[in-house]
């Protein structure tokens, strides 16, 4: 380490932050040998002083209340319309269902468990055999319902949070 | 067990004002902390503490909870400071001039760019403290912001980059001109002491 990491680590420590045991006898091995660094130490120990004993006013005992007493009626929190629900959702299936079929298309070689039959993962496996099943109805198809079904779920999930709210 | 102030955020959005009440008590000792070192007037202290509460409620329904909410609080607050010296701009200020800063800040970290003149001897002494506290209050608003959110709040560069709204390399310039303006500040008080002593 050189002078300079363990005047970060002075600073660091002077400022409160906690150092590592190990950090903490390099540094003070260091500043053993060190009278430069030791006095950045020094004057680092005294600045953290300074701003913490730096006369402050402190708050009146009733200080919450006379805040509370000026406060405007409670805070409305905007609801999502169910508009907005049906927008974000149709837009998430479309950009989910694009998304499925330009990956099962072109099956990037960067996606290695699209890529090859060996390398096919569990997931990749589930679709594939759930494609199987389905006789004529296609991947991307299958995809973009699949999908559908989940941004209901969260749909539904989301609508139920906000009428707890 | 207490609540946490995300529970208090929500509880508060929910319409319920003793639970921002909790977060004023909770926070009200940090608040006039911070807001005591960035406004010379201490009868302006409460005022500013205050209003940034009242303004924190109002913002609530934006606060996301990426972040602390003291983090968060914190930002409103300095705001709010800056706020009020734009207000009080007509008085003049003996604040120490400062150089334009520059943009780039690669390669200063801290206290520890090698270009820094290191401290005199003078700077070791215990009673330096006091000439500290003196050359703090006559520090630029920025300046007294980050020194006191890193050295008194223990904020990492990253939050107090967050809560000043600046580059994280900024707040490192700031932190390292700080320490060598009070050095400089320090230098000179001394040197005055000895030429009228």
């Amino acid at each position: 380490m050189t002078c300079t990491d363990f005047r970060l680590l002075a600073e660091r420590r002077a400022a409160g932050f906690p150092l590592k045991a190990r950090q903490e006898k390099a540094l003070e091995r260091h500043l053993a040998e060190c009278s430069t660094c030791a006095a950045v130490a020094r004057f680092e120990h005294n600045l953290a002083a300074a701003v913490r004993e730096f006369p402050a006013v402190t708050p009146p005992a009733d200080f919450a209340d006379m805040v509370l007493a000026q406060l405007p009626d409670p805070v409305a929190v905007p609801e999502p319309s169910l508009r907005e629900y049906w927008w974000n959702l149709t837009l998430g299936v479309l950009a989910a269902g694009a998304a499925s079929w330009a990956l099962w298309q072109k099956a990037p070689s960067w996606i290695p468990w699209l890529t090859g039959e060996k390398e096919r993962t569990q997931i990749a496996d589930i679709l594939f055999n759930a494609y199987m099943s389905m006789g004529e109805v296609s991947l991307p198809t299958m995809s973009v319902v699949f999908l559908a079904l989940i941004g209901l779920t969260a749909w539904g999930a989301s609508a139920l949070v906000a009428g707890e709210r | 067990m207490a609540a946490g102030d995300s529970e208090l955020v929500r509880q508060t959005l929910k319409g319920d004002k003793r639970a921002f009440g909790v977060l004023i008590q909770r926070h009200q000792d940090a608040v006039f902390a911070l807001v005591s070192r960035l406004i010379r007037n201490p009868g302006d202290v409460q005022d500013v503490a205050q209003d940034a509460f009242i303004r924190a409620y109002r913002a609530l329904p934006t606060f996301r909870g990426d972040a602390q909410f003291g983090t968060w609080l914190y930002r409103i607050v300095w705001n709010t400071c800056l706020d009020r010296r734009e207000q009080h701009a007509r008085v003049q200020e003996r604040e120490v001039q400062i150089a334009p800063e520059e943009e780039d800040c690669n390669g200063i970290d801290g206290f520890a760019d090698e270009e820094t003149p290191l401290p005199d001897a003078a700077f070791e002494a215990d009673d330096v403290r006091q000439g500290l506290e003196a050359c703090l209050s006559r520090l630029p608003v920025h300046y007294r912001a980050v020194l006191t959110l890193y050295y008194f709040e223990q904020k990492s560069y990253e939050e107090i980059a967050m809560v000043l709204d600046q580059p994280m390399n900024t707040i490192k310039v700031h932190l390292f001109r700080a320490k060598s303006h009070l050095k400089k500040a320090l230098l000179a008080e001394r040197s005055s002491e000895e030429w009228t002593a």
